[in-house]
Parts: structure tokens; sequence; C-alpha cells
């Protein structure tokens, strides 16, 4: 179909799916929901503070150890594939098929439809993390940059892995698991170059002494992440548009 | 009319089952549902595995002490007469002190397998969740079941017996049959009598993680609008609660407890006791009294790298999980 | 006969499973019915038109082109599933609006394009501002209906549309699918109850175990029965008069009167039917209505799929 001009327009499926996920992401619920992660993760953070002495190596702790390389992960490889697996399960996918757009550009649409949907729980964390570090006097805006940069490429990255397991099977919350399981903790551990395959080797590497100036950041690391999920973008898209799916129920192919 | 309505429509007339029939008929259709999958029975085979390898520990142990096994006699003649003195030993502690050198090998055994229970059961009910309450939410099967001559407290039990099912398989199988075929292989059949506390303590903590950890499973799956979405709640949750509590205990140690993982550990710590077993070690068996004597000097028991845990505070934060989700759980599958 | 859809010896198959069975059949401009009871291969027949399936043999064409991954011809084809379920937390002219975009049409377009679809569909504007969860399944279907029609597409397919419509409901469908017709849009609609179509299309397609029985217009299907049905109905003013008159010429065998309705077993239904003015000369009964009760469309398929 073409617009008045008999012209296509440019990235429209990626346009009309975006779209799609912000009126879902901006409704009131999903407004007081990110209202909430921000407000709760701040003061949760606070709690760090008890301990003038060993508030920014904690903070430091918690944000590398248990945000960055634990929830991080788990969350994005848990929910990337969300977005078109539950088109799947719903149906609501026959109505983009029927659409002239080719399956490389809907799945393009639904991966970052799926990381603008992630990022909408991210997001309000690290607003309540950031807000608390400046608070408690533990980041500086370098770090805290940083920060936000390593977050959105993982997260980036680890939607992307998440979406070509979500284009592969059914059970990509469990294959998610597995994946973290033992690429993230298995090969990240294996030295002689194995544990670059790990995106979070990566950012354990970007956020070393965060809180204390940014010390451990190299580009290499951050093209390791992008790499990675680049090549994850590329397989999800090729599974994608090569599969036959059972739509309307959790069957594979 | 009487006689059309007999010829078209024969009234079932045979004898009613009970109540817990009809519960058990819930928890039977959902059983073989959940367990649909293949990856789940992986899982619970490596749970049931684990029994296995204790077994294999127990008989190991049991033909250490055994004064006449062909595995000492092996050992000995590798060894040679070092070995037989150590191993001659052994097998007189065995004798002199079995609630130490029989039934503390059970504790130190059944506190090293509850390591394993939280990421099994994290993992197994994540295979399931989705099929529990979710499911009949999302599908509306709820209204059927509703229908029927069942309370919603039925249900409930129904649901409850699948996951408490599937979760003993992880937490009290690999306890109780371990300790039967391991008791079985022993050489001496004194050690039932002397590893029988052991087997309570690991059964009391498997009771407890199977009955908290079933009802937060249900608790997850009834809040799910979509069947997707039990299995990132469960999953997220489970994560989440560990961050929070990793947090939350800067503020008080308490606080620790939130999330189920670590209250489970806790409790683990707290019904085995391993430093009361050490301390007792400590102080009634030579060689490993002396062993023990160097990390700690007897007199300070916090010198030692283990504690025995709380108990009452972990219980309580599972019992509050336990309420919070039967009331939850019994508001959303109300008709 | 200009086709728009042209089928020979098509097949599909779900692995062992069969779809459709070596069918040829063509569909002309207008309203078409596909019809076939549950699993008759509908859905499928749908999947292949819309370019969803590809055929595990033979051959298809839609405007004379294939529609497996040719995103322009899908541009001149509107779909509406059988599905019911849509995104519930957006609202239709959102959802629209991004199916619009996701079609190639211009961002500015979209919501001239949407709301005028959504007009076109009979929505009333004052629910445009509710979210599609809330909508009701007549609402719901108009939504799907608006975004299969939205980008002015030349074939309009609809998957089951009368599903779960009430008697007004069905009734008020049937008039926009005759007012998109008149405005030279070609529809396939498929059902598997005959009569919610029998007075909405030109011609049909029949389905029944993943093989077509008949397709062609209503008449040209009757012709393919060569058997009549001895069961005739005739509304008239006097039915036991007319009964009477007929039997006492010994061409029925059996009559059932129930007020101005008769319906009568004939001895021999061809000659009854090409001569029956004939035969009810000399009975005072007003005659209004003559009817071989199983010549009716769904009764011929009720035959052919026994």
């Amino acid at each position: 179909m073409s617009g008045a001009n008999g012209e296509k327009a440019a990235f429209g499926a990626v346009k009309g799916m975006l779209y799609m996920r912000i009126q879902e992401l901006t409704t009131t619920a999903a407004l007081v929901r990110f209202a909430i992660i921000a407000a709760s993760t701040f003061g949760l953070l606070l709690l760090v503070g008890f301990n003038e002495s060993e508030a920014r190596e904690r903070f430091q702790g918690l944000l590398v150890g248990a945000f960055a390389l634990k929830f991080l992960p788990i969350f994005c490889l848990t929910k990337g594939g969300e977005t078109l697996r539950g088109e799947l399960k719903d149906g609501t996918i026959e109505y983009l098929w029927v659409r002239p757009a080719s399956k490389v550009e809907l799945y393009l649409g639904f991966f970052l439809s799926g990381f603008l949907g992630t990022m909408w729980i991210v997001g309000p964390a690290l607003i309540g993390i950031s807000a608390a570090g400046v608070v408690l006097g533990v980041i500086g805006v370098g770090g805290l940059l940083t920060v936000w940069v390593v977050s959105v490429c993982v997260v980036a990255s680890f939607t992307a892995l998440s979406g070509a397991i979500g284009a592969f099977s059914s059970k990509f919350v469990v294959l998610g698991i597995f994946y973290y399981s033992f690429v993230e903790l298995g090969l990240a551990s294996i030295p002689n170059g194995v544990q670059k395959l790990a995106v979070s080797y990566h950012a354990e590497n970007l956020l070393r002494g965060v809180t204390f100036g940014a010390q451990g950041f190299e580009v290499g690391h951050l093209l390791w992440i992008a790499g990675i999920g680049a090549v994850a973008l590329g397989l999800g898209a090729a599974i994608f548009s090569q599969s036959h799916y059972v739509v309307g129920s959790e069957k594979e192919a | 009319m009487k006689k059309a309505w007999s010829a078209k429509y024969r009234r079932w007339e045979g004898e009613g089952v009970g109540v817990w029939a009809r519960r058990l008929s819930i928890a039977r259709y959902g059983l073989k549902l959940c367990l649909s999958g293949k990856i789940i029975k992986i899982f619970l085979v490596l749970a049931g595995a684990q029994a296995l390898i204790l077994s294999g520990v127990f008989f190991f142990y049991g033909q250490l002490v055994a004064p006449e096994s062909a595995l000492l006699d092996w050992l000995e003649r590798l060894g040679g007469e070092q070995v037989r003195t150590m191993f001659s030993a052994l097998t007189s502690w065995a004798l002199l002190y079995p609630e130490i050198c029989v039934d503390g090998i059970y504790r130190i055994m059944f506190y090293l397998l509850s390591f394993s229970g939280p990421f099994l059961s994290m993992i197994i009910v994540a295979l399931f969740v989705h099929r529990l309450i979710a499911n009949d939410l999302a599908s509306n099967a709820i209204v059927i079941y509703n229908s029927k001559a069942l309370t919603r407290w039925d249900y409930l039990i129904g649901k409850f017996t699948i996951v408490s099912s599937i979760l003993s398989v992880v937490w009290i199988f690999p306890v109780v049959v371990s300790w039967l075929l391991g008791n079985l292989l022993s050489p001496d059949w004194s050690f039932f009598y002397h590893s029988f506390p052991s087997l309570i303590r690991g059964v009391v903590l498997g009771v407890i993680a199977v009955v908290s950890l079933s009802c937060l499973a249900l608790l997850v799956s009834s809040l799910a609008k979509k069947t997707g979405a039990a299995v990132a709640f469960w999953i997220l949750g489970w994560i989440s609660l560990s961050v929070v509590a990793s947090v939350a205990s800067f503020a008080h140690p308490a606080f620790d407890y939130v999330s189920p993982t670590q209250a489970i550990y806790s409790l683990s710590a707290g019904i085995f006791r391993l430093l009361d077993l050490v301390m007792d070690a400590q102080g009634m068996l030579p060689f490993f009294g002396s062993f023990f004597g160097r990390m700690s000097d007897g007199m300070d028991p916090s010198d030692l790298p283990i504690d025995n845990g709380e108990v009452f505070l972990p219980l309580l934060a599972l019992g509050a999980y336990c309420v919070i989700s039967i009331a939850v759980v019994s508001r959303r599958i109300r008709a | 006969m200009n086709s728009i859809v042209k089928a020979e010896e098509l097949s599909c198959f779900y692995g062992v499973v069969l779809g459709l069975n070596n069918v040829s059949f063509e569909i002309p401009a207008g309203i078409t019915g596909l019809v076939g009871p549950n699993g008759a291969g509908k859905s499928t027949l749908i999947k292949l038109v819309t370019g969803q399936l590809a055929p595990s043999s033979g051959r298809l064409s839609v405007f004379g082109e294939k529609p497996r991954n040719n995103p322009k011809l899908l541009s001149r084809i509107g779909y509406c599933p059988e599905r019911e379920q849509l995104p519930k937390d957006l609202r239709p002219i959102d959802w629209l609006r991004s199916l619009a975009s996701i079609s190639g049409v211009s961002w500015k377009e979209t919501k001239t394009m949407a709301e005028a679809a959504l007009d076109r569909s009979r929505l009333d504007r004052a629910h445009w501002k509710k979210r599609i969860g809330t909508y009701s399944k007549g609402m719901k279907q108009r939504v799907k209906l608006a975004q299969a029609i939205m980008h002015d597409p030349d074939l309009v397919i609809l998957d089951e549309p009368m599903n779960g419509l009430d008697p007004m409901g069905r009734a008020e469908f049937g008039e926009i699918l005759k007012e998109l017709n008149q405005h030279g849009k070609s529809i396939l609609v498929s059902s598997h109850i005959l009569h919610e179509l029998e007075f909405l299309c030109s011609g049909f397609v029949m389905l029944n175990w993943g093989r077509v029985l008949a397709s062609g217009s209503q008449i040209e299907i009757r012709e393919t029965v060569v058997e009549w049905s001895d069961e005739i109905s005739i509304r008239c003013s006097d039915a036991n008069g007319l009964a009477a008159h007929l039997q006492n010429q010994g061409l029925i065998r059996g009559f059932l009167a129930e007020g101005d309705e008769l319906t009568v077993w004939v001895n021999e239904p061809e000659a009854f039917f090409k001569n029956w003015p004939n035969l009810f000369k000399g009975c005072d009964a007003d005659v209004f209505e003559v009817r071989n009760k199983n010549q009716a469309l769904s009764s011929i398929f009720e035959r052919m799929t026994q």
C-alpha cells in the first residue's frame, strides 16, 4: 500500500510498531508503574547510606553486582522476546503479516518495541539509582553517564538475544535463563578470550570502579556488547523470516 | 412426559465420590498438564538423581566404618598400615559417638543438599507456574471450576497439591530415599536409628520449603493476567526479592529474610545446626577436635566459618508469605 | 470470466495433516462466500490467498500474481481474521494509525485514513476515545473490519466475520459489505453457516474435507444438483383445500398443513416442478410461493457434505 503520493513511506513498519508500543506504555497504569519503580529503587538505594564509610563501596557492589550483572541480564532475557511471542500467542500478528512490509522490517519493529518495553522498567530503576547515587554523593556525572550508556547498550544487546531466542522457541523465558547460566555465568568465567562472548564480562569491565570516576571505561568493551547484540538481531531476523509459526498457541511451527 | 424424559435423558445414579477425590482429580489433571514438557522431566530427574548421589555417599561412608568391608581392605592395600590405623579409629568413633559420626554425616549431607533446592525450585516452578492458575484465569476456565460442586478452597487445595507434589521431588524425595537406601546398604542397621534425627531435620526443612514455595508459586500464577507473564513474574520476583533483601539488610539484618532463598538458607542452618555439631566433634573426637581447634580455640564459636542460623525470623517471613499468598489467591479465584 | 482469485490443483498440507487437497476454482469480482463446516479448509485457503502460507503444490494467483512474499499485492488486499484478540490497551484510532503506517502510508495521512475507515465500518464516534479492551464483540468486529478496509483495498477478505454478532449486527454488517461492493470492492467472506451468506453473496465456493464441492453462482450450483427432492413447501390461502386437490389428482403421497404453509411429498418431483402452474388449476386457493425445500442452498450444501 502506498500513501497519497503513491510512494511507500520509509521505515513505516518500525514507526507504526513503535507508535503502538508508546501508546501501550503511556496508559495511566503504565505511568504509575514507572513512578513506583523509580521511587522504590530510590528509596531502597538510600538504605546504602546507613553506613557512610562503606556507602560508596556498597553502592558500587549493588550497581554492578546486583543490578548490571544480575538483574539486567535476567530481566532482559526473560522480557525481551515477549513482544513477538505475545503477538504470536494472541494471534494479533496476523494483522501485521498481511501488511505490505517485509518480515525483517517487522522483526526490527518487534525488537525496538521490545527494547522500549524493557527500558520502560529499566529506565525508572536507573533514574532511582542515579538519584540515590547523587543524593548519597557516591557517584559523579561521568560515572552516571557511564552507567546510563552501558545499561542502555546492555539492555539492547540482551533484548536482541531474547528476541532471537523468542523467534526460535516459545520457551524463551526458560531458555533465556539457561543462556544466562551457561553463557553469562559460565563462559564469562573462562579466561583466554572465551569470556568475551558474554555481555556481562564487558559490562563488568566497563562499570568497574564507576563510583570512583569510570576507571574501566574502554570503547572496545562497548563495541563487543553492541556486536553481540547485532549478531543476535541478525540471527533473530533470519529465524523469524524463515520460520512458519502456529498462530494462537504455544506450539512451535 | 416422564417416559420421554427417562428415555432421552438418564440421570447418573452412581455413587458420588467424596470431596477429596474431587480435589485429587484437579491435582491429577494439573499434574499431567504441568509435567507434559520434556525440560521439566529432565530437571525432575536431576533433582531425583541427588538421592542416588547421597545414597552413594552414605554407602561409601558406611563401607569405610565397617570393620571388614572390601573397600577398607582395598584402601589398606593401597595405603598400608597408616590407613588401617586411621580407619580403625574411624570405626571406633562411629561405635562410640554415633550421634556425631553417623548422624553428623547425614546432617552435613542433607544440609549441603538444601543449597541446590532453591535454584532447582526456581527453574522447575518456572517451567509450569503459568499452567497453575494463570492458564485458568486467562482462558476463563476458572468459571467452569466455580460452576462445579467445588468451593474455591477445594480448587486451591487441588492446585496446591500439584505444586507441592512436584516440589517434594526436589526437597523431600532425595532426603527420604537417600536415607532409606543409605541405611539399607550400610553395614550396621543401627544406622537407621542413629541417623533418624537427621531424617527428621531434612523432612522438616523440606516440608517448610515445599509449603512456602508452593504458596508463592500459586500467588505468582494468580497475579499474572497472561500466561507468559507468570513465568517472568516468578523468575523476576525471585531475583528482585534477592536484590531487595540484600539492599534492605543494610538497614537491618532481619530484612535479609525478605528473600525466600535467604530465609530458607538461614532456616536450613538453623535446623541442621552444624556449629553445634562441630563444637560437639571438637569436644569429643580426638583427631577432629585438634583439627577444628586450629580454626577456633573453642571458646568463641563465631570464629568458625559456620553458624547455627536463625529459625524464628525466617520461619516468620515464610509464614507471612504463605498467609499473603492464600489471602490474595483466594480473592483472585473468587467467582 | 474475469477472475480475481484463481486456484489450479492447489494443495496445502500441515505436515501430514491435510489443509486443502488438489482444488481448482476461480473467484470472480463481487461478493463471494467461502462456505464449509469447521475444518473444511476455509482458513487455510484464506491464509494462502493472503500470503501467510505457501502452497504445498499447485498454483494460486490473486489479481494474476502469486501472493506469497508479495508486498505489492498485499497492498491491494484487506484481511479481517477470525480471531477476536485485539490489542486491548489501545484506542482504535491509534491501532489503525499504526497499522496504516506499517502498510507504508505516510504518517500525516494515517489519521485521516483511520477516521474514514472507522466511519465506514459504522463505529460510533462516541466510542473512539475508549480503549479496545472495553469494547463489545460487535464493536470489536467493526474495528477489525475498519483495519481491513482502511487502505482502500481491491479485495477484502473476511474470515467468519459474523461470529458472535446478534441478528441486527449481522444485518448491518451485511449492509456494510454490500456498500463496499457497490464501491467496486470485491469481497471474499467465509462462514460455516451458509444461510448467513445466502442473501449476501453472488457466488460461492463450497468446501469440505479440503476439497471444493461446488463453486460458482447460486444458479450454477443449483444446476449441478441433479436430484430433486420430493418434499415441497407451498404457501397458500387454503392449505387443506390445496392438499385435497393435489391428492385427488394422485400427485402426492402425503401432506402436512400448518396455517398457510403446506408441505407435500410428491410422487414425481421433477414432473411436478415442470408442470406445477397447471396442477393448481381448479383449486380455489391462492398460491403465494412454491419452494422445493431441499433446493435451498443450505440444504444442497447439507446433502453434499453428508
